[in-house]
Parts: C-alpha cells; structure tokens; sequence
C-alpha cells in the first residue's frame, strides 16, 4: 500500500503516442497501479475548443524505491520494446515529501472581484472590510472555480447589474458560483441549469455552504425543450440571465435568453473570445437584445475572453 | 462551454483503491485540481471492480475544473489474468511465460473494443493477439 510518507521517485518516459501503451505496460510491472500516460494536446483557440493530440506524449510511473540495478534492467527492457519510433530516455525524478491532499489547493487562494465580491475558498481567512460580499468556493469538478477569466468577467458584470430582488436565471451553472454570488448580490433567488449531471449537485452544494439553501435551485437541463421546471415558466420570468458557455451555445440560445427576460431584463453573456465576437453580437441583435457593454480579459495564454451585457428593451 | 481544455491525464489506478497519495497526487497535484473530489468519485464508480487496474481517463479544464471517464483495464493485465501469469515480476526477461486460448483473446479483444482504435473486431483480436506475443504469453 502506498503511505503519504517519504519521498517518492518519479520516472518519465516520452515517446510516440501509439507507443505509450506498451511502456505503460512496462512501466506497471515495476510501479503496479502508478503509471499514468499523458498525452501532448493543443487547443484551438476557436469556437468549441476542440482539441487534438499530438504525435508524441509522455509516460510517467511513482515508485517508493528505484535501485540503481532494477533502473538498469527498466533501461534494458525500454530498448528492447518494439516500439513504433525511438522513445525518449528513461527521466528520473525525486518528489520530496508533501502532503499529497493538500498539494493542489496552492492553486487556490481569495479572490477579489470588481468592487466588493471577494471569492474565498474556505480554508483562507479573510478579514472582510465594510461593504464587502463573500462567497465561500471550494474548487471541485464542475465549472467554475473563479480560475478564469470568462468567470471572473461575469462575477463583475453580476456585481453590476444585480438589483435587490431580482430574479436571477443562471444558464451552464457549473459549481453555482455565479449562482451564489448573485444572491449575495441581493437577488432574491437564481436557478440554474446544466446539461452536466454533476453540476446542479454543486451547485445546491455551494448554496448551501453559503447558507443559500432553498434560494440557489439547480437541475439538469437547459432552456427552451429541456426546462427543468415545468411549474416554473422561463418565459418573462427572470431581471438578470448570465450564461458562461461558449460562442456556439450562446448563439444557439440567445433567443430562448431573450424570451426568458422581463421587459428591461438583462443578459449576461460570456464564454467567448475576440474572434467569435462578431458572431455573438449578430446573434444578440437578431434576439432582440441591444448590446450595452463588453468588457474583455487576458487569460494566462494571452487570450482575451469577453462578456456582454445585453438589455431587453421593455 | 467555455471549457476550455488544460490537459488530459489517464491514469492507471487499481479500483476501488485511489488515494491523495503517489501516483493520484503526483499526477493530479500539479494540475491544481482538487484531489479528494476525485478520488471520492473514482473509488465510487469502480467499487465493483475492485483488484483490476481500471484506468481514469481525466480531463482538466483551464479553470482546473475536470471531468473523468472510466477504460477498460489494460489489455495485458486481461491477459496476464487469463494466462495465469502472477504480474509485477520484473525479472521475466521474455520467452514463453504462459498461453492463452483464441477464445479468451476473443473475449479480451471484444471487452477492449470500446477503447481501442478500431471498431472492428478481427483488427481487435489482432491488436490483443499482438500484445500477447510481445508479453510471451502464447495463443492456442
């Protein structure tokens, strides 16, 4: 049984993707259930982001113990695999004791959005000052950890357009952090829809720990044919949709969007970079919707993604 | 969805079995997703197949969000298991290390099916029979 103790060492073997199998095949004999292969991936940076994976990737395997000899007979046993092209050399590495649970939360620290939203994951203190909002967000599985751009964007524009009272619609809800947010804003309550099975779970989760119990609501579905709500009509029902998708999905539903705002109603829109901006806003005319502001940010690779915020005119 | 995709991790894990420690942390660690989620969910979902290797096939969004999907275990721990053959001696330096039947290849090729690269099942017996060969196990 592996124990969090010690120190570990870590190989890596870079090779041809058709090859990575076979070395994960030998790898395990040496380091039995700790092996992972991690296939190179480029992004596009259009539409859906769709991905491909490139021609080579790496293999990796986590042993308590490599003695010089059995490092030896792996590097014997690696040439002698017939493999379709040269892999790389048999790469070691020491990993130094770490409390492997707590590892990936240096990721994740308080975050300050427009002027007073302040995203905190609960293992952070924060000394909140007058005036401040904040929402307690531990980062897991579904969409939405406050990690990117598009959802800190709609954070902000939330922060914005969320009056006392409102009725809030949140469209590709995720973990619930636009959700929740928008409650603490004032709204008096959001629902939220996903296709994701997990998410509407997270999402009444996040509400909860927030003390958003009953007033954040999630299911699984979407607008138009797949309403979660029959008793609950989309149509006029809602002053503020914000829908964090993509260029495509907004587009598709910018009308079902449109038909779900009262008259004055506003949407927020986000999930998209510059090159689908023109797409986007020919699909918010054609709702019906005028466009009253965009506001843009970076991403780490130097993307800009955009969020707009569109009226129904009442 | 704005998801954007970070990077692709499949890792080789026993169910049933996973924990923060090395490989899951290891692998996992230094995408900053979060662990526990994932090792609660994985230990779930392979409960049932617990002391086979089943492998997770992890997607890691640029906002560190992630989804997984289950594979089914290596084509040479089937065989492995279908010959008899104890796993993890590294000493077994090749030639005959045990022999299987056509219809034990057959059974292995048609349960890989789903995440081999091919659709086709004589290809799939071809692929499996392969492995055999390159492992010494033999098929008669």
């Amino acid at each position: 049984m592996a124990s969090s103790e010690g120190a570990w060492v870590q190989l890596a073997v870079t090779a041809a993707s058709a090859d990575l199998e076979a070395i994960a095949d030998l790898l395990r004999e040496y380091a039995p259930g700790a092996v992972w292969i991690e296939p190179a991936i480029e992004t596009s940076d259009h539409r859906d982001f769709a991905y491909r994976v490139l021609e080579r990737g790496t293999v990796r395997a986590a042993l308590e113990v490599l003695l010089p000899e059995v490092r030896q007979e792996l590097e014997v046993r690696l040439a002698r695999l017939p493999l379709g092209a040269p892999a790389g050399p048999l790469v070691t590495e020491v990993l130094e004791q770490r409390e492997w649970a707590e590892e990936w939360k240096r990721f994740y620290h308080v975050l300050r959005v427009g002027e007073h939203l302040v995203v905190r994951p609960s293992w952070e203190a924060f000394d909140a000052t007058p005036g401040d909002v904040v929402i307690v967000l531990d980062p897991g599985a579904a969409f939405g950890t406050g990690q990117h751009p598009s959802t800190r964007l709609c954070l902000a524009a939330l922060e914005r357009e969320v009056r006392p009272g409102d009725r809030v619609l949140d469209v590709g809800c995720g973990s619930g952090i636009l959700s929740v947010a928008a409650v603490a804003l004032g709204a008096s309550e959001a629902l939220g829809v996903d296709i994701e099975e997990e998410a509407p779970r997270a999402t009444e989760q996040n509400a909860a720990v927030n003390g958003f119990a009953g007033r954040v609501r999630a299911a699984t579905g979407s607008l138009g044919t797949s309403w979660p709500w029959p008793a609950e009509p989309a149509a006029g029902a809602f002053d503020v949709v914000v829908a964090n998708i993509s260029a495509v999905v907004l587009a598709q539903l910018l009308p079902d969007i449109a038909a779900a705002l009262a008259p004055g109603g506003r949407c927020v829109g986000a999930g998209f970079i510059d090159a689908a901006a023109a797409d986007v806003h020919g699909a918010v005319a054609a709702a019906g919707l005028r466009l009253l502001r965009e506001d843009i940010e970076e991403d780490e690779s130097g993307i800009e993604w955009r969020c707009l915020v569109a009226v129904r005119e009442g | 969805m704005a998801k954007k995709v970070r990077a692709i991790v499949t890792l080789q894990i026993p169910a049933g079995a996973a924990n923060p420690a090395p490989p899951v942390g290891t692998a996992l660690g230094p995408h900053g997703i979060n662990i526990m989620d994932f090792v609660k969910s994985y230990n779930e979902r392979t409960a049932a197949q617990a002391g086979n290797i089943i492998p997770a096939q992890i997607t890691i969004f640029e906002d560190r969000s992630f989804t997984f999907v289950l594979k089914t275990p290596p084509a040479s721990d089937m065989l492995r298991k279908a010959a008899g053959v104890p796993k993890g001696s590294a000493s077994q330096l090749l030639n005959r290390v045990g022999s299987v039947t056509h219809a034990q290849i057959r059974q292995i090729a048609e349960t890989k099916l789903p995440d081999l690269n091919t659709k086709d099942i004589d290809r799939a017996i071809k692929q499996i029979e392969g492995t055999a060969h390159s492992m010494g196990i033999e098929v008669r």
